[in-house]
């Protein structure tokens, strides 16, 4: 095979880059890349709308309910959003934000959302080993609905075992609502907004 | 001229735009326009891939710059965003040069270092060169990636840079007018051969596309996929062979004398001929999974007049006697090029010259605005002239400003 001169490999890189006309404009040593997807229109609408039961006392709503399944939602293959293999490795952030409507059958006081990161091959996602990061929830009324918002940060710096996973390209995604109800019922969920981002640091992809 | 925006002036100076310039009366001598860009490899590191402030946008700005030193090189964004949603993909940039990419751009840039004399109505001449040329296309749908987003998107890309030196023969010469065809002007035609030999070649056509998945329903699947395919060659030392080829420029010049001053007018054809290129070809297509290259093997190139230029030009010399000012001659100039493979340029300018000194403004549309405003002395056969100049820089609205001096003899 005919070797190809460091200068002609250059140019190559440089037009290749332009053609690429995004990877041109991200190639410094000082460009960082965020990925961004708004999941609700990949999601069909039994992982967005649906009802779950719940006991009275603490009890937890889990998000996405069906969490022995693994759905579309949850599993989040980085490979396929585009990030290049080698790029997912220097993943050094990521932040989710969620909006759930709730409509409870009964009072539900003040709460968390726990946000899960687990292995794409993992079935159940709500494991306290998986647990990462905490958003507090406000009062749901009962038969009323309410819109719970929460956005989580997290870095590779705090959250090591977490990127770990992350970084392996596919994983898995939950938030668990936790509080205390003053007596068991039904729960109307609408998940009307699910974003991920995942950010490259400065440099990454270059040597 | 240095600071008039990129436009020829009538005069031997400018004969290597037009080869009959080298007889019309004017700007005498030979102009040299120092590589004070190759000085930013040693002063700035975005050139080096390995060092800190590495940035390939400002290696491409300067790169195709080499007669400026530029002052603020386009910078690379801080931020580029991808974004995926029921839109399908759309791109945003934070920080750095404001991004183009929704709409075809060209780039043209590259230095000549002409050293050469006269003998009567022949000129010859050595002239080293670097070229370099490119063409970036997005796809019919790619500028809503950059706005609301969209499905898919697709780009190509053309680039090619070449070094050379070429051996230059021209003669002009006045032609027999009746007096009352140009109200006692003069018609000049002028002619110029150059024989090439090629040093380095390295060119790239490529084709890159990005998509967002559907399924057969028409559903995003959550899927991002990108592609490229093209073809690299490289020919000349970069693969231990030399290139060969000859060219040839033909042009006509007239001067027609007015009230005002002296009215000259030009029209030229450059570029027309062939290089002869022993090249080494690669295939290379990839995916966000995995890339290959393939040699193709090495092959014969003749490429015949890739980048021929047709050029108008117009000057007019108002002399101190008729500006009304003593001592001071007023130059003012307007050129076109058209690339018959794409891309115009046009530039018009002017210069205030008292004595020994000059000074000179000018604008264009040269792939972008450029703009510049300059200053020359000449001191018996020697001249300096220095200018701040500005040029929109590849693939973006970005405007650099840079600082370009030249060197004239024998005026």
């Amino acid at each position: 095979m005919t070797q190809t001169h460091p200068l002609a490999r250059t140019l190559a890189a440089l037009a290749l880059m332009a053609s690429l006309a995004l990877l041109l404009a991200g190639c410094s040593r000082h460009t960082a890349l965020t990925v961004r997807a708004d999941l609700i229109p990949f999601l069909d609408s039994a992982s967005t709308q649906t009802t779950v039961p719940y006991t009275g006392g603490t009890t937890t709503i889990d998000l996405p309910p069906n969490s022995s399944q693994p759905t579309a939602g949850t599993l989040v293959d980085l490979n396929n959003v585009g990030v290049p293999t080698d790029a997912i490795r220097t993943i050094d952030g990521l932040a989710l934000d969620f909006a759930v409507t709730i409509t409870p059958d009964s009072d539900i006081d003040p709460g968390t959302a726990t946000l899960f990161i687990a292995p794409a091959s993992e079935t159940d996602i709500f494991q306290s080993g998986y647990e990462v990061a905490q958003v507090t929830i406000p009062t749901l009324p009962a038969t009323l609905s309410t819109t719970v918002t929460g956005a989580f940060q997290l870095d590779a710096q705090h959250h090591a075992e977490a990127f770990t996973r992350i970084q392996s390209g596919s994983f898995r995604l939950g938030v668990a609502l936790q509080a205390s109800a003053s007596s068991g019922g039904q729960a109307q969920l609408d998940l009307t907004h699910l974003e991920v981002a995942v950010s490259l640091p400065p440099g990454w992809g270059l040597p | 001229m240095l600071g008039m925006g990129g436009v020829a002036v009538a005069g031997p100076s400018a004969s290597s735009v037009n080869p009959a310039f080298a007889a019309v009366p004017g700007n005498g001598g030979t102009s040299l326009t120092l590589p004070l860009g190759a000085l930013s490899a040693v002063t700035r590191d975005y050139w080096d891939p390995y060092s800190a402030g590495f940035d390939a946008l400002s290696t491409l700005d300067q790169g195709s710059a080499l007669g400026l030193y530029l002052l603020n090189p386009a910078a690379s964004p801080d931020r580029v965003t991808v974004g995926v949603d029921a839109n399908g993909l759309s791109v945003t940039f934070e920080g750095g040069a404001t991004m183009r990419l929704a709409d075809p751009t060209s780039f043209d840039g590259g230095l000549e270092l002409p050293v050469g004399g006269a003998v009567g109505p022949l000129r010859f001449g050595v002239r080293p060169y670097l070229t370099l040329h490119a063409r970036f296309q997005p796809g019919t749908d790619t500028r809503k990636v950059f706005e609301t987003g969209s499905a898919s998107a697709s780009a190509t890309l053309e680039a090619d840079a070449e070094a050379g030196v070429a051996l230059d023969v021209g003669a002009a010469l006045p032609l027999p007018v009746p007096s009352a065809v140009l109200g006692g002007g003069r018609l000049y035609a002028g002619v110029r051969g150059s024989a090439i030999a090629g040093l380095a070649k390295a060119s790239a056509d490529l084709k890159g596309q990005i998509q967002a998945e559907q399924d057969s329903s028409g559903n995003y699947t959550g899927n991002v996929l990108y592609s490229y395919s093209g073809t690299l060659s490289q020919g000349g030392l970069l693969n231990g062979t030399v290139g060969y080829g000859a060219q040839a420029a033909l042009g006509v010049a007239a001067t027609v004398p007015s009230e005002i001053g002296t009215v000259t007018l030009g029209a030229s054809v450059r570029h027309l001929g062939v290089m002869i290129w022993t090249v080494d070809q690669t295939r290379v297509q990839g995916d966000q999974a995995s890339g290959s290259s393939t040699s193709l093997g090495t092959s014969q190139q003749v490429e015949w007049a890739r980048h021929v230029t047709v050029d108008a030009d117009v000057a007019l010399a108002v002399p101190a006697a008729n500006l009304g000012v003593p001592g001071m001659d007023l130059l003012l100039a307007a050129d076109g090029t058209v690339d018959l493979s794409g891309g115009f340029a046009a530039h018009m300018g002017t210069e205030l010259r008292f004595g020994p000194f000059a000074v000179r403004a000018g604008a264009g549309y040269q792939d972008g605005l450029r703009l510049g405003v300059g200053a020359g002395v000449r001191t018996g056969p020697v001249g300096l002239d220095v200018a701040l100049t500005s040029h929109r820089s590849p693939f973006t609205d970005h405007q650099a400003y840079g600082v370009a001096a030249s060197l004239g003899f024998g005026f």
